[in-house]
């Protein structure tokens, strides 16, 4: 009985690692244990270099962002409150650093808002993209998502590949929640123009 | 017939309801137009959400980690853990003045006579309720006022310093169980 007990206590412990939360481990952090952030760093990065390499469409530049990202987090994270979701919080970080790069590269990437969203007529050419099967318009979406300006491509990277809520894309992207939902609807719109325009 | 705004589809093409549920709504029931907008809206969403992640090296996250200064934990962390060991040796250091402080506060007790008289007074009860008064007077005279408060304010300093070590053990602790 005690060697039965004994071989299932590694498995209940590797099992409470595996699910140590988000707060646990800026909690161990803070407390001095690197290997917290080092789990930190295991958890996120896909997330991280995803919204980088969507943003800069330069895998090179996408790595170099997430390590930054990484290292400005291990310096912030003292400081950071723990009821704080941590995934927005780096991506916030991350959106940021990719701005930077943006605006030393080609200069401001943010479309400025266009407050008129009443009414809405019915383009015929839309037609085009009902005809296409969910599985032809993803893979359209995938071909010209790369041509709409970076900010619109991290804004639907946030919210679709990212899974982030509405409130959690105004916490990463600093904006107010209306905000947010003009600038997907924007993101979306200019995207579907691209999709007609390019239709197969 | 107003219209719903782009907005409002998009809000409609977010939410968990069918189209069919959706059907209930007022305008929808009404409007082709927009029942057309709406399912417009829900196929452009289907798709967004079949977009994939963009997988980094595998390695990325090691070399990520091997970047990190060598102790692995940032400067204000590092600072914190120096903080908690200049916390335990000053929780030591007030302990064993505490015991001291203690130690004396008996002896001069013992000299000033204090404890001889507290001895009467519980010996012979009768001088206490007799001359109470007097009895109070005379003890409080004997007592090292300024020993006592001395061991007193040594223990107060002691106690938080404790109560600060533990709570920096306590977080410590979690760490070595994980």
């Amino acid at each position: 009985m005690f060697a039965v007990q004994s071989q299932r206590r590694p498995l209940v412990l590797q099992q409470a690692q595996v699910e140590a939360s988000d707060a646990d481990l800026v909690t161990r952090y803070r407390a001095g244990d690197p290997g917290a952030f080092a789990e930190l760093v295991r958890r996120y990065t896909g997330a991280v270099f995803n919204l980088n390499y969507r943003f800069t469409a330069d895998r090179a530049e996408a790595e170099n962002l997430t390590q930054e990202t990484f290292l400005r987090a291990w310096n912030a994270l003292p400081r950071l409150a723990l009821d704080r979701p941590l995934k927005p919080y780096l991506l916030r970080i991350a959106l940021n650093l990719c701005r930077d790069w943006a605006d030393k590269k080609n200069g401001a990437v943010v479309e400025p808002l266009d407050a008129d969203d009443e009414g809405y007529e019915l383009a015929s050419d839309e037609d085009v993209l009902d005809r296409l099967s969910e599985a032809e318009l993803a893979q359209q979406v995938r071909a010209h998502l790369e041509h709409l300006p970076p900010i619109y491509r991290a804004v639907i990277t946030l919210r679709y590949t990212e899974g982030l809520s509405y409130a959690e894309l105004a916490d990463t992207l600093d904006l107010p929640l209306n905000t947010v939902r003009t600038h997907l609807r924007r993101a979306k719109a200019q995207l579907r123009e691209l999709l007609i325009v390019h239709k197969p | 017939m107003k219209h719903f705004s782009d907005l409002q589809i998009q809000e409609l093409a977010s939410a968990d309801e069918t189209s069919a549920e959706l059907s209930y709504v007022p305008h929808l029931a009404e409007c082709e137009l927009c029942r057309r907008r709406l399912e417009r809206a829900r196929h452009m969403e289907r798709a967004l959400g079949r977009l994939p992640r963009l997988h980094p090296p595998y390695d990325l996250p090691q070399r990520i980690i091997a970047s990190l200064p060598a102790s692995g934990v940032s400067p204000s962390v590092a600072m914190g853990a120096k903080q908690a060991w200049v916390v335990g040796v000053a929780s030591f250091i007030a302990a064993l003045l505490a015991l001291v402080f203690v130690y004396q506060t008996a002896f001069d007790f013992q000299s000033n006579g204090a404890l001889d008289l507290l001895s009467m007074y519980t010996s012979q009860p009768a001088i206490v309720t007799t001359y109470p008064g007097e009895a109070l007077g005379t003890l409080l005279n004997l007592v090292p006022w300024l020993t006592l408060c001395a061991t007193l304010a040594v223990f107060l300093v002691a106690g938080v310093l404790i109560r600060q070590l533990i709570v920096s053990l306590g977080s410590m602790g979690s760490r070595l169980k994980a």
